[in-house]
């Protein structure tokens, strides 16, 4: 794997360049700074991973990993940010700039040893952003019929908060139990997202998908929170600061702004697109898997709300008749 | 396989670089201690401290040198939470600094 390491203390690049060494398998190259590491990303456009120090002058770690995520050649590599572990603050940024997962400072061999690998074997595979199996879809297997790309999460950029869902689980699987105290995880599910799917083309779902993101960004744009887009039309929420959404007038907002932003398919055709939430949980004193379970079960309850909406829906004309 | 950190080759002379930059590291220190002894608000002076600091605590660690980068962490955070918050006394800021610097010795060049 073809990794930049960028850090202003050149002798922690110095250790980086003899642990790679050790590791064996890799080419790492090394920048001092953030304007350097633009330049050697633009030359090197075969890139694979992103180490990014967090604090560094002038160019700060979450501002070179916004500007890396824009460019066309490397903006999909994985970006590991490097932060002392008590950072949340810095942890949170990151993973909001785009950055895939963090590894503390100081340095554990072990711990750079077993992130790396695990990039490795995800870009090995068939590339991070579509082989990560997340606990939501071993949860809803693909049935026969079923195009993968329903299922299958892609990446949203350039929008407030929103990042990738290999990035979300990370964020939700690292932080301890106090970092994670005060925060909380709720999902959004698109109704009737499989006919949605089966009415338009794979370029207008993903268009849709994106809208929908940018809409649910819009509403919560007044808290701190992470979004990710788990697919099959779910969202996944992780908010700081003990909020969680009223969901009923939350939705009902969600609902007006997507209407305001009149959608449409590319051959005209009007889109009425419909979302509904799941229940939220706090996620106090619970990190590691048990806090990605939540998350799990959060996307979980909003489909299963918006199933039962639209059922809801098809049954109302029948309500209070026999046969 | 579990890898230790003194199989990595060249850590002494990582070390060796190490100690040379953290003499002009705690030299700088001790400026702004000084410093920041004799002003009523020495702001730049302690965000200057702060990412000193924040340097030693993570090169320090990741190299072996715990008890060096604990105290720099330790003391990165007090400053921090002085200029974030207001937290504290200063004299606990300042005696941070000097109880950092006590240990630092330990880790400057001699020959510099």
């Amino acid at each position: 794997m073809k990794i930049l390491a960028v850090d202003d203390d050149l002798l922690i690049l110095e250790f980086l360049s003899a642990v790679f060494g050790m590791f064996g398998g890799h080419t790492l190259l090394t920048a001092d700074s953030g304007a350097q590491a633009l330049e050697i990303a633009a030359a090197n456009p075969d890139i694979q991973c992103f180490l990014l120090d967090v604090q560094m002058p002038n160019m700060d770690g979450i501002t070179l990993c916004k500007h890396l995520r824009a460019m066309p050649s490397v903006g999909r590599a994985p970006i590991l940010m490097i932060t002392a572990m008590s950072e949340k603050r810095y942890i949170d940024k990151a993973f909001a700039a785009g950055a895939t997962d963090y590894i503390n400072k100081p340095f554990e061999i072990s711990e750079l040893r077993s992130r790396i690998s695990l990039v490795d074997s995800l870009i090995g595979d068939a590339g991070i952003t579509a082989d990560k199996i997340f606990a939501v879809r071993a949860l809803k297997p693909k049935t026969a019929g079923q195009s993968t790309t329903l299922l299958t999460p892609f990446p949203i950029h350039d929008i407030d908060g929103v990042i990738d869902e290999v990035a979300l689980e990370n964020y939700l699987g690292r932080l301890t139990r106090n970092q994670l105290f005060g925060s909380s995880v709720f999902s959004f599910a698109v109704r009737r997202v499989e006919e949605l799917y089966a009415a338009m083309s794979p370029f207008d779902f993903e268009a849709m998908i994106i809208d929908v993101a940018e809409a649910l960004s819009e509403c919560m744009s007044d808290h701190q929170f992470l979004m990710a887009y788990m697919g099959d039309g779910i969202y996944g929420c992780v908010t700081e600061d003990g909020w969680t959404p009223d969901t009923e007038r939350f939705v009902d907002t969600v609902q007006l702004v997507l209407h305001h932003m009149d959608l449409h398919c590319s051959d005209g055709r009007p889109l009425k697109v419909r979302v509904s939430a799941g229940v939220s949980q706090r996620l106090t004193w619970r990190s590691g898997n048990a806090a990605v379970s939540a998350l799990v079960e959060a996307c979980n309850s909003a489909k299963q709300v918006a199933e039962q909406k639209e059922k809801d829906l098809d049954e109302f004309w029948f309500l209070g008749k026999t046969a | 396989m579990t890898m230790q950190l003194i199989e990595i080759p060249g850590l002494a002379r990582i070390r060796e670089r190490y100690y040379a930059a953290q003499t002009l590291r705690h030299d700088r220190l001790e400026v702004l201690l000084e410093i920041i002894r004799a002003n009523a608000d020495p702001f730049d002076a302690l965000v200057e401290a702060r990412g000193i600091l924040h340097q030693i605590s993570g090169t320090a660690g990741s190299l072996g040198f715990a008890e060096l980068g604990a105290s720099a962490s330790k003391t990165e955070y007090l400053i921090d939470g002085h200029l974030h918050l207001g937290r504290g006394d200063p004299r606990n800021v300042t005696e941070a600094i000097d109880a950092f610097l006590e240990i630092s010795l330990d880790f400057c060049h001699p020959t510099l």
